[in-house]
Formats: C-alpha cells, structure tokens, sequence
C-alpha cells in the first residue's frame, strides 16, 4: 500500500482519502472551507452523475455535490 | 420594535422554526437595495411584541456573498439571535455558530432534528455544549413541535456567548476539539430514508425515478388543478355570472363604462371566457383559471423542497445543464416557471451569476409555457389526441435547448461550477408548505393582479380606438402568410402580450385548423413575455436586458412559425 495524491474525480466510487489541498484563487477554496471541506479531512466518494455531472462525495455527518470542474481542484491522498 | 433573527446553515429547518414562532402568517421583505429576501413575523413577549426575522440560509458571514453580508447586517440589528443548528451535521454547523460568537450578540442555539441524529447513532452532550459555548442551547424536533415552547422560553436567558478566538485558519481544529468533546458517534443500521437517498442520487437508477417523480408531479398537479377548477367553474356559473347578468342592463346609458367593465356581450349575454371587460373576463381567467392551477403546482413543488428532493434532481441534472453552459440548479426556476413565469424569473436568483441568471430567464420566457397557458393548450388541443399537444411541447423544448446552446457562446461571464449538499430525506411538515403556499400565491395576486386589470383596461380603450385593428391591419397580412394563421387570429396573438392563456380562449372561436391551432400555441408562448413576466424582467435586468431578450423571442417565434408552416 502506498499513498498516492489524485483528484475527487480520479477517486473511484467507495474509496475513502484525506484532502490534503485545495487548488485555485482565493474565493474557491474558500467555499469549500466554511462547508467543512478543508486540509485534513477524511472524504468518502459516493460516486459521480452520469454526462460528467458532479461528484458526490460523504464528509463527516454530510454529504456534498461537487460539480466536475471544481471536484477536479481538490487533492486527495488515498492508499493503493 | 425589539428584534430576534433565526440565522443558520440552508436546510436546517430554520423556517419551520419560524413557522412554529409566528404562524402561518409572514411577510416577505427584501433587503434594501438587494436581491435578498428574507421572511418577517412577529412574536409576543411578556406582553411586548417583538419581531422575528428569518435570515437568508448561510454557512458563514463573510462580507463577500451578498446573503452572509446581510445576515451579518441582521445580526448587527437583532437583539437576540437564535442560531438553529441540525444536530445530525452539528461540525459543520458550529462553523456558523462561531461566527455568531464573534460578533458578540445575546445568543441561544437551537439543536433542531435532534430525534433525527439519535436515529443516525449521533449522540450530543447538550450539558457540555451549552458550557463550552457559553449559551442555552434547546433540543428541538420544530416538524413535531417538540421543543418550541422550551426555546420562546429560553430567548429570556439568552446571553452573549462566551468569546473564541478570531484565528479563521485554525478555527476548524477549535471545532474539532469541541466535536470532540461533546459528540459522540455509534454505528446505526442504514435506514430505508438512507437507502432511500442512495437510489435516488445513483447515477443509472436515480435519473429513472426523478423522471418518474416529475410525471408523477404534473399528473397530481393537473389532477388537483382540474379539480379545484371545477370546483369554481361551478361558483363563478351559478352566483358570479348571474350577478354580472343583473348588473349590465344598467350600464346601458354610459355604452362606453359598460363595455370596460362587461366588455363585449357575447349573443347577447356576458360571457366570462371571451368578453373581456374588467370585471368579467377580468376577474374569471386570474381566479378561476389560472389560480387553480398555480395553486396545485405551488403544493406540489412545496412538498418536493420541503421532503429533500429537488437538490438531487439538481445534481442528477447537473452533467447535462453544464454541458449548456448552465447549473444544475437551473432545474428550480425552470420548475416554478411552469406555474408562472414571475416566480420562475424571481427564483433566478438563487443562481451566482448575473450572466447566468439572464440566460435562465430568458429560457424560461421563451420556452417555459405557464401552468395557466398549458391548461388552454391542453384545453384546445385535447380533443385531437396526444400529438399534437407532443408537438407544441417537444417545439418549446427544441427552441429552448437551441437557445441555450447559442447563449452559451454568445454570453460571455464566468458560470460557477455546482456545490451543493445533498440534505437527507426528510418527512414534509404541512404547516410549513402550507405557509410557503400561502407566500406564493399571494405574491403572485400582489404581482398578477393588477396588470391583468390594468392590461384589460387598456385593451379596452386601444380597442374602442380602433387601435389594434389598425396595427394588425397593417401587419398582420405579412404574418399571416409566414405563419398560415387567419388575420383574426394575428389580433388575438398580439393581446396575448396581456395574458397568454386568454389569448388561447379567445383563439378557440376562430374555428381553426389542428396545424394553425398548434402554430398559434407554440408562437403564443414564444414571441412575447406577458406583462406580468415583462415587468418583472425589467425590473430584475433592465431596459437593455429586456431589450435582448425580447429581440431573441420575436425573432425566434417569427422564425419557428415559418418552420413549423412549411414542414407540418
């Protein structure tokens, strides 16, 4: 098992990572931040809409929609 | 007036708090100077009556986002402020709630769906939170009522909180040492609400049911709607109209008066579909026709939030809308604008960008008929079998989805990518959708109304002036060709500015062909907004906007009557 850093959408449906960074201006990261989606967190993927919708992902007690082009800015850390 | 404000995270329940508060009965206000609205009431307090206020949804108060800038300027007004909390994402609620602290106010903390989280295995020390934060905090189930009396109760012990520290870089580990210190998490078989929530969001099996949810939804609403119509058509024929029959011979000596309010007599009588006066035609399309209809979609709609459903078919839709350069969220004007295009284009705002928010209205306008207009394509068509009702929609569908792919390259701004949380299912608490029912309608008769009797007013005076027959004399030989329609019909097509689905009614006696019955509807519901939808535009974008909006519409419904002469 080794660690390896991919985005939300290169993240398969069920497999479980912490986000390690947030890529983009100022005004993004920050909208994920105040939903609880910040450096450290543990995230689950839940899986993706069909026609490169969102990724759904689970986040401590909620789960979040992240449209492709922002889910692709997000860093995670998973073991594979 | 003393103030108490409800500020929270969207979805936690906080209008339902409200709702339980003050009754059914709120005002709606918006923010000078914004397009944020937010909802008004008020309370008695030991023989004072103070005002509640229901702040818009956030997730934090940044000066940034117009909403959280407001909720902070409530705040900064409030005497009290109640922070409504869902206990079963209470993390990422606290993140709000410290914002509160900071700024100091005497505070109390609502825990809401606090049965909810005990069946999900969330366990909070409501003692040790209370302690920590420095303020009462009341468990509350606001659907069940459970809690309410406690918390009006509570608002006497409301205290400033105790201070946390102004560091935002790490103010979520704060909250982490505090999420650690009162909650506490236990594993729960998944419910069948959680099962639930996965099948419905799964990409395969998910978009199968919200097809057959929204099917599922129009049938009820026209089942509701037909219903309720009947219900008046049977009022309005047995006291209405013999009134207004008794009334007429009156008027007898000022022709003019009497044919502004009765309008046209119809073989010798009035006649509430086609007579156009004030008080007669005036009064029968908005009441009798039109508000069943609006009525039954506004329920309708309203139990679909309130259970949880729509930011799924949001996400669901998501892939499809940005691939038209729009948002998922589109979903929800488009939604209200198949009741009425006013609340639709109002409901705009829920998106981020002005770019974004013109295209969708103008969508809407163009191609989104109202529940009204449908009723009367339905009514006129109906008796020809399904297809040609198919056509006039799949026409609408065609022209809007054509739209939205050229806006999307010739409007350029920045389109924001979707975010959403996806809430849990929840069960609807009828109070609540009944007092959003009772908001709606009376914004659309407040908004409606008027202009439906201004509008027949003036069609009345323009008509005693021979106005319109001049205009659609010049005119309507030219359009009459392109569009295969009677030069009659061109008159009624030009009043449907006022009301479309009068329009329609008054198109019926025309006695004409299925084709020109379909090419009437389809240019009816494209080539102008109605008044109503006019002013609102208007007032929402401006001259320039409006302007745009109404060259894309005229042109296309010139362009779309002429196809669809030549192929049909």
């Amino acid at each position: 098992m080794t660690k390896v850093t991919v985005t939300l959408p290169e993240m398969k449906a069920g497999e479980e990572g912490t986000v390690i960074g947030v890529r983009g201006q100022e005004g993004f990261p920050r909208r994920l931040w105040v939903l609880g989606l910040f450096p450290g967190k543990r995230v689950k993927k839940i899986g993706s809409s069909l026609g490169g919708g969102p990724i759904v992902i689970s986040c401590g007690t909620q789960e979040l929609a992240l449209g492709r082009g922002l889910a692709s800015r997000v860093m995670v850390e998973v073991e594979r | 007036m003393r103030k108490i404000v409800l500020v929270g995270n969207p979805n936690v329940g906080k209008s339902v708090i409200f709702t339980q508060l003050t009754g059914v009965y709120a005002v709606s206000s918006n923010y000078p100077g914004t397009t944020v609205d937010f909802l008004k009431g008020t309370v008695k307090r030991n023989h004072e009556t103070w005002e509640l206020i229901d702040a818009p949804g956030t997730y934090a108060l940044s000066s940034e986002i117009e909403a959280e800038r407001i909720t902070g300027q409530l705040i900064d007004e409030a005497d009290i402020v109640v922070n409504v909390v869902d206990a079963g994402n209470l993390e990422r609620n606290l993140y709000l709630t410290f914002e509160i602290c900071e700024k100091g106010k005497p505070t109390i903390v609502a825990l809401n769906m606090w049965d909810e989280a005990k069946k999900r295995g969330i366990q909070i020390d409501i003692a040790k939170l209370s302690e920590k934060l420095g303020v009462p905090v009341i468990p509350v189930v606001a659907t069940s009522g459970e809690g309410i009396k406690e918390l009006f109760e509570a608002l006497d012990r409301a205290v400033p909180p105790h201070p946390v520290s102004c560091d935002h870089a790490h103010r979520w580990e704060e909250i982490g040492r505090l999420i650690e210190a009162v909650q506490h998490l236990s594993y729960v078989k998944p419910r069948f609400l959680d099962w639930l929530g996965q099948v419905t969001i799964h990409p395969v099996s998910g978009l199968f049911i919200a097809l057959v949810v929204l099917l599922g939804a129009f049938l009820l609403v026209r089942g509701i709607g037909e219903g309720l119509i009947g219900l008046l058509e049977n009022l309005f024929e047995r006291f209405y109209l013999p009134l207004l029959g008794r009334m007429e011979p009156y008027f007898v000596r000022v022709p003019w008066l009497g044919r502004i309010l009765f309008g046209e007599l119809i073989r010798g009588q009035v006649d509430l579909e086609q007579s156009m006066g004030i008080i007669s035609t005036g009064i029968y399309i908005p009441f009798g026709v039109a508000l069943p209809y609006i009525v039954a979609f506004y329920l309708v709609l309203g139990l679909l939030e309130d259970i949880g459903y729509l930011p799924r078919v949001a996400v669901l839709l998501d892939g499809f809308f940005h691939k038209l350069g729009l948002h998922g969220y589109t979903i929800v004007p488009s939604l209200l604008g198949l009741g009425c295009n006013v609340p639709g284009i109002m409901a705009t705002r829920i998106l981020e960008s002005e770019t974004e928010r013109f295209i969708v209205a103008t969508l809407i306008s163009i191609g989104i008929p109202c529940a009204a207009q449908q009723a009367l394509v339905v009514g006129a068509l109906g008796k020809y079998g399904f297809s040609p009702i198919l056509i006039v929609y799949g026409t609408l569908f065609i022209v809007w989805l054509c739209w939205a792919v050229l806006l999307k390259h010739l409007v350029p701004g920045f389109r924001p990518s979707l975010l959403t949380e996806i809430p849990p299912y929840r069960l609807p608490f009828p109070k609540a959708i009944f007092s959003k029912l009772w908001l709606r309608l009376r914004g659309f008769l407040r908004e409606a109304l008027p202009i439906v009797f201004i509008g027949i007013l003036g069609v009345n005076l323009l008509h005693l002036t021979h106005f319109f027959s001049g205009v659609s004399g010049v005119i309507s030989p030219f359009i009459a060709r392109i569009w295969g329609i009677p030069q009659e019909a061109v008159l009624f097509l030009i009043l449907g500015f006022l009301r479309k689905d009068m329009a329609v009614g008054m198109l019926l006696p025309l006695g004409l062909s299925v084709k020109q019955l379909v090419i009437a509807n389809v240019i009816l519901a494209m080539f102008f907004p109605c008044v109503a939808t006019f002013v609102v535009m208007l007032r929402e974008f401006g001259w320039k906007r409006l302007l745009e909006a109404l060259c894309i519409m005229i042109a296309s419904a010139t362009l779309v009557g002429w196809i669809l002469n030549t192929i049909l």
